[in-house]
C-alpha cells in the first residue's frame, strides 16, 4: 500500500493510512503470486468483506502485506473502485 | 551523551501537558531538541519528529497501552476508572476485543448507517444555514455527532451531555496525581458522572437494533464477558462522539479561514472528506498518545526503565517538515494519508470510518447549502487540558 500510495497510484486510497481499518487498500493479487503470502488475520478477514468491489479468493488489503525481499515481485490488480 | 530535557510548555503550574491558544511553533522548538526529550517537570518521555511518533505510536512489541492514555502510569497509579480493555490493553488481551470493535463497526456496517447519517447532516446544517449567522459549535458541530452516534449506539435521548462531562472526567483521570489533586466535590463529580455512563451501557439501557446491542450479543456468543461489553461500549462512547464534534468544527473553521480551500471543496464536493481528513491531520483534536516501554531499553541512544511512560506528540508530527511538504499549509487537495492523528497500528482509531462518514456527511452537506461564508467571530480555544474550540461565530449566504 505504502508504494503505491508514495507514487501516486490512483487505484489506492488507503484512507485510514494502513490500519486495516477502512477497506480502501483492496488489491486482487496475481494467482500466482498469493501463494507467497501468508494467509489473512482475523482482523483482516472481517475488513475484506466490506470491500467496495467484490470479495474474491484472490482479494487482500495491501497494506497488510509486508514488503519482503523473498516476495521479489508481487503482481497486484486494482478493483474499479475503492470508496 | 546528554538527553534533551525541556521544562517548559509542556509543564504546567496548573494541568500537565497545558494546551497553549497555538502550540505549534513550540513543538517546533522541541522537534529540534532531539529525537526524544525528557519532560522534567512531568517525569515523562516526549517525541515531537514524526519518525519517532509514528514508531512509538505503532511498534506495540516495544511501547505497550497498559499503563494508561495520560502522564498517570497505571503500573505505579490506581486508574481513575477501570482500564478500557481496548485502549488501555496490549496483546493478547486487547486482540479479542479489538476484533469484535472492528467487526462491529467494520466499514459494511457504517455504510449500513450512511443514508440515515447523510439526511441528518442536511436537517443540521438547514437549520443553521436558516440562521444566517450561527456558531460553529453550539449551532452545527455539536449536536449533530451528539445525535447521530448515540443513535448508532442505541442510548436513549436525554443527558446525553452527560458523555461530555464524563470526557473531561476521563482526560482529568489520565493525569498523574489525580487522586490528590482533585477536590472532594471533584471526586463526588466524578463518581456520579460515572455511575451514569455505567447504567447507559448496561444492555437493558440499549435499544436491541444498536451498536450496542452488537457487543452485546459478542457477549450471548461467548466471546466477551458481559461486563465487558459494557467496557468496550464506555468506551466507543467516551472515543466517538467529542472527538467527531472536535474535527467537524476545525475543518469548517480551516475552511473558513482559507477561502481558496473553501473554493476548492465547492467546486468538488467529493473532496468533503479529503477537506476533513487535512482538517485532522493540521489540527489533532488528540495532541498526543500516551504509551509506555515494556522493557528497559535504549531508544535513539537515551535509556528508559521499563515501563517509562513515553507521549507521543501527533500533532506535532503531523506538522514535521520532514513527512510533509508546506506542514502549517491547510490543503485539501495533498494526501494527507498517513498522518497520524487518529493513530496508527493495531490501536489506530476503530471508530474512524464512523467519524468520517458523519464529518464527510456534514461537510459535503455545507458545500452544497452554503455559498459564501465569512468569519464573524474567530474559533476561540481552550488553552487547557486539550486543544479544543469553544466558540466561533460565522454568517453564511445560502447557495
Amino acid at each position: 500500500m505504502q508504494a503505491a500510495v508514495s507514487r501516486g497510484l490512483a487505484g489506492i486510497v488507503g484512507e485510514c493510512g494502513g490500519g486495516a481499518m477502512c477497506a480502501t487498500c483492496h488489491v486482487y493479487v496475481e494467482a500466482g503470486d498469493y501463494a507467497k503470502l501468508t494467509s489473512p488475520d482475523g482482523v483482516e478477514n472481517e475488513m475484506l468483506d466490506g470491500t467496495a468491489c467484490e470479495r474474491k479468493p484472490n482479494s487482500r488489503l495491501s497494506c497488510q502485506i509486508k514488503a519482503k525481499s523473498e516476495l521479489d515481485v508481487l503482481r497486484v490488480y486494482f478493483p474499479e473502485r475503492q470508496i | 551523551m546528554t538527553v534533551s530535557s525541556t521544562n517548559d510548555l509542556i509543564s504546567s503550574d496548573l494541568n500537565p501537558l497545558v494546551m497553549l491558544t497555538d502550540p505549534y511553533p513550540v513543538y517546533e522548538e522541541l522537534r529540534e531538541l532531539g529525537p526524544v526529550v525528557w519532560m522534567k517537570s512531568l517525569g515523562v518521555w516526549g517525541v515531537f519528529r514524526d519518525e519517532q511518533v509514528r514508531e512509538v505510536v505503532s511498534d506495540h512489541k516495544r511501547f505497550g497501552s497498559r499503563g494508561g492514555g495520560g502522564t498517570s502510569n497505571y503500573y505505579f497509579e490506581k486508574p481513575w476508572r477501570e482500564r478500557s480493555v481496548v485502549f488501555e490493553t496490549d496483546q493478547p488481551d486487547h486482540t479479542r476485543a479489538r476484533t469484535i470493535f472492528s467487526r462491529i463497526l467494520s466499514p459494511l456496517a457504517v455504510n449500513k448507517l450512511r443514508e440515515k447519517i447523510e439526511a441528518e447532516a442536511e436537517q443540521f446544517v438547514a437549520k443553521a444555514v436558516a440562521m444566517g449567522t450561527f456558531d460553529v459549535i453550539a449551532d452545527l458541530a455539536y449536536p449533530f455527532p451528539l445525535k447521530v452516534l448515540p443513535d448508532a449506539v442505541g442510548l436513549p435521548d436525554e443527558g446525553r451531555e452527560n458523555m461530555l462531562i464524563y470526557n473531561s472526567y476521563v482526560r482529568r483521570g489520565r493525569q498523574a496525581n489525580w487522586q490528590d489533586n482533585w477536590t472532594e466535590e471533584e471526586h463526588r463529580e466524578g463518581e456520579r458522572i460515572s455511575a451514569w455512563v455505567a447504567e447507559r451501557c448496561k444492555r437493558e439501557s440499549l435499544s436491541k437494533t444498536g451498536f450496542g446491542a452488537q457487543f452485546y450479543a459478542a457477549a450471548d456468543a461467548g466471546e466477551i464477558s458481559e461486563h465487558d461489553a459494557a467496557n468496550m461500549i464506555r468506551s466507543f462512547l467516551a472515543a466517538g462522539v467529542e472527538t467527531t464534534m472536535n474535527g467537524i468544527a476545525n475543518a469548517i473553521n480551516l475552511l473558513a479561514s482559507n477561502p481558496d480551500q473553501w473554493a476548492a471543496l465547492k467546486k468538488e464536493p467529493g473532496k468533503a472528506r479529503a477537506a476533513f481528513d487535512e482538517g485532522l491531520r493540521i489540527e489533532s483534536t488528540s495532541q498526543f498518545i500516551a504509551r509506555n516501554t515494556l522493557d528497559s531499553m535504549v531508544y535513539y541512544g537515551t535509556p528508559m526503565k521499563q515501563y517509562d511512560k513515553i507521549i507521543a506528540f501527533v500533532a506535532s508530527a503531523n506538522r514535521d517538515p520532514k513527512r510533509w511538504k508546506d506542514p502549517n499549509v491547510y490543503d485539501i487537495n495533498r494526501n494527507s494519508v498517513g498522518h497520524l492523528t487518529l493513530g496508527t497500528g493495531i490501536h489506530g482509531c476503530v471508530g474512524q470510518m464512523m467519524a468520517r462518514m458523519e464529518a464527510g456527511s456534514m461537510i459535503a452537506a455545507f458545500a452544497r447549502a452554503v455559498d459564501k461564508l465569512e468569519v464573524v467571530d474567530p474559533a476561540s480555544w481552550k488553552t487547557t487540558g486539550t486543544r479544543q474550540m469553544l466558540s466561533m461565530k460565522i454568517a453564511v449566504t445560502p447557495a
